[in-house]
């Protein structure tokens, strides 16, 4: 499968896919002005991605900041990461929050409750 | 409304309006009354509690951050609106689910704080119902807008004194009516909304109107304005109805006399035309002669005199032409129970 390697900015978020060396990463800041456009190419990786999963998903969120509109396509992309779980193979969300951003620990364990993922929590400082 | 849906839509009225700068009085005020249509008095509190302790819950927080930077909607609350909206996603159908979307740009419609973060929140919520864009945006601009050309639509209609005879606008006019009576149709759901902008006291089944708020117009109803006839629902429903491509269907009874077997006089001298969309009711005392006319414009019994036709085609020579197109469901004991109501009317028609 292609690697995505997609660098950041001020308003979107890092993303890095590749299944070869077993690599998920979404980090930095997600507020795109068209939220849908900018995940769109994500969201097709992981379709293709879970039609033929590793038999471990480690999938690391280290974000400073989401909006509203991409809290609906990170659980878009957990919902599908669900399905690989229901067919059988693991996946665990390791779930990065700052000691000072209290708010976005919360925001994990919404998550977690929505969808039917094992989250990880690691605090991280400076 | 069930206490779950309820009690969901408290939470979302609590974090929607606790964006930018927190609850406005008139804010509060509508989820009172809102409440207050809703229930009973004793449970209204319950209610209201949920939604204070929605809208509350983090200011404390928010307040110690430097002031003048616009504040960014708190990611906790944009998970939590996900997951309520989930776990109602299922229980609603696609009705319950626009009337909720109705009522969340209504309450920000009392205070008319339209911010980005606000709106961010609603969208993110038709999102997780899955409503169509079109339909999301007519939704916005029926609530917010109160500028006529925003109503240019195929999903609007307006009701008011003006002759509107040049727009495409959908309108019915109504001589001396202050203001307009703006009317929304969701196609997909196949339902009505109305709200009003004028000053006259107006009343729907009975209700008066408030012209801060947004109504449902259901099947059966009727708006009495000051002067002029009432609007019933089928006025409306009819002008969009006869949108599209739809066969035109005129129906037309001219001179239609029916004899009985023995001789006497059963209906005399019956003169009718109207067009698709229109409900009509006939009274009569008992031995008048509506069951005779009705199986006489229905095509049952042949009239002695006159002819009865649907786009000019005659009913009762031409038959085969109009099969499908004419039906009769009598008195209820005539219902055959095991079939739905569908089937009861395909099996009539």
């Amino acid at each position: 499968m292609e690697v995505i390697n997609i660098k950041g900015t001020d308003d979107t978020p890092n993303v890095i896919l590749d299944k070869s060396s077993g690599q998920f990463e979404l980090s930095g800041r997600s507020l795109p002005e068209d939220v849908s456009s900018f995940y769109e190419v994500v969201l097709n990786w992981i379709d293709e991605y879970a039609a033929d999963p590793l038999d471990r998903t480690e999938f690391n969120i280290k974000l400073e900041y989401f909006n509203t509109a991409s809290s609906k396509v990170i659980l878009d992309i957990l919902l599908k990461f669900e399905e690989i779980v229901e067919n059988g193979k693991e996946v665990v969300v390791k779930w990065f929050y700052h000691e000072d951003e209290e708010d976005m620990l919360e925001a994990g364990e919404e998550y977690s409750d929505i969808v039917d993922i094992a989250f990880d929590y690691v605090v991280y400082s400076d | 409304m069930s206490e779950e849906i309820l009690k969901a839509l408290m939470q979302l009225f609590g974090l929607i309006t606790k964006q930018d700068g927190g609850v406005e009085s008139s804010e509060t005020e509508y989820v009172r009354s809102f409440l207050k249509q809703q229930l009973s008095t004793e449970v209204v509190e319950e209610y209201f509690g949920l939604f204070l302790k929605h809208s509350a819950e983090a200011s404390k927080k928010e307040e110690g951050e430097e002031s003048g930077k616009v504040k960014l909607t708190s990611m906790k609350d944009s998970v939590k609106i996900l997951g309520i909206c989930k776990r109602i996603n299922k229980q609603l159908n696609r009705e319950q689910k626009i009337v909720v979307l109705i009522r969340l740009y209504e309450l920000i419609s009392t205070d008319m704080k339209i911010t980005d973060q606000r709106m961010a929140i609603i969208d993110t919520v038709a999102d997780v119902f899955k409503i169509p864009k079109e339909e999301v945006e007519a939704v916005e601009v029926f609530v917010l807008k109160n500028d006529k050309e925003h109503f240019n639509t195929p999903d609007f209609m307006l009701i008011n004194d003006e002759d509107q005879g040049k727009v495409e606008n959908k309108y019915i006019q109504t001589s001396g009516l202050d203001g307009t009576i703006i009317i929304l149709r969701i196609k997909s759901a196949d339902l009505y909304f109305m709200r009003y902008t004028g000053d006259h006291e107006i009343f729907m089944n009975g209700l008066l109107i408030s012209n801060k708020r947004v109504y449902s117009f259901p099947k059966g109803s009727f708006i009495r304005i000051p002067k002029g006839k009432p609007i019933y629902y089928t006025d409306v429903a009819g002008h969009y109805l006869s949108d599209g491509n739809l066969a035109k269907i005129t129906y037309e009874v001219k001179d239609v006399l029916y004899r009985f077997k023995n001789g006497a006089i059963g209906i005399r001298n019956i003169n009718l035309a109207e067009e698709q969309g229109r409900l009509i009711g006939v009274m009569g005392a008992s031995g008048a002669g509506k069951t005779t006319l009705l199986n006489v414009l229905s095509g049952i019994e042949k009239p002695s005199e006159g002819e009865v036709l649907i786009n000019g085609l005659n009913l009762h020579t031409q038959k085969d032409e109009l099969e499908g197109v004419i039906g009769l469901i009598p008195q209820d004991d005539l219902l055959i129970e095991e079939l739905t109501v569908f089937e009861n009317l395909y099996y009539n028609a």
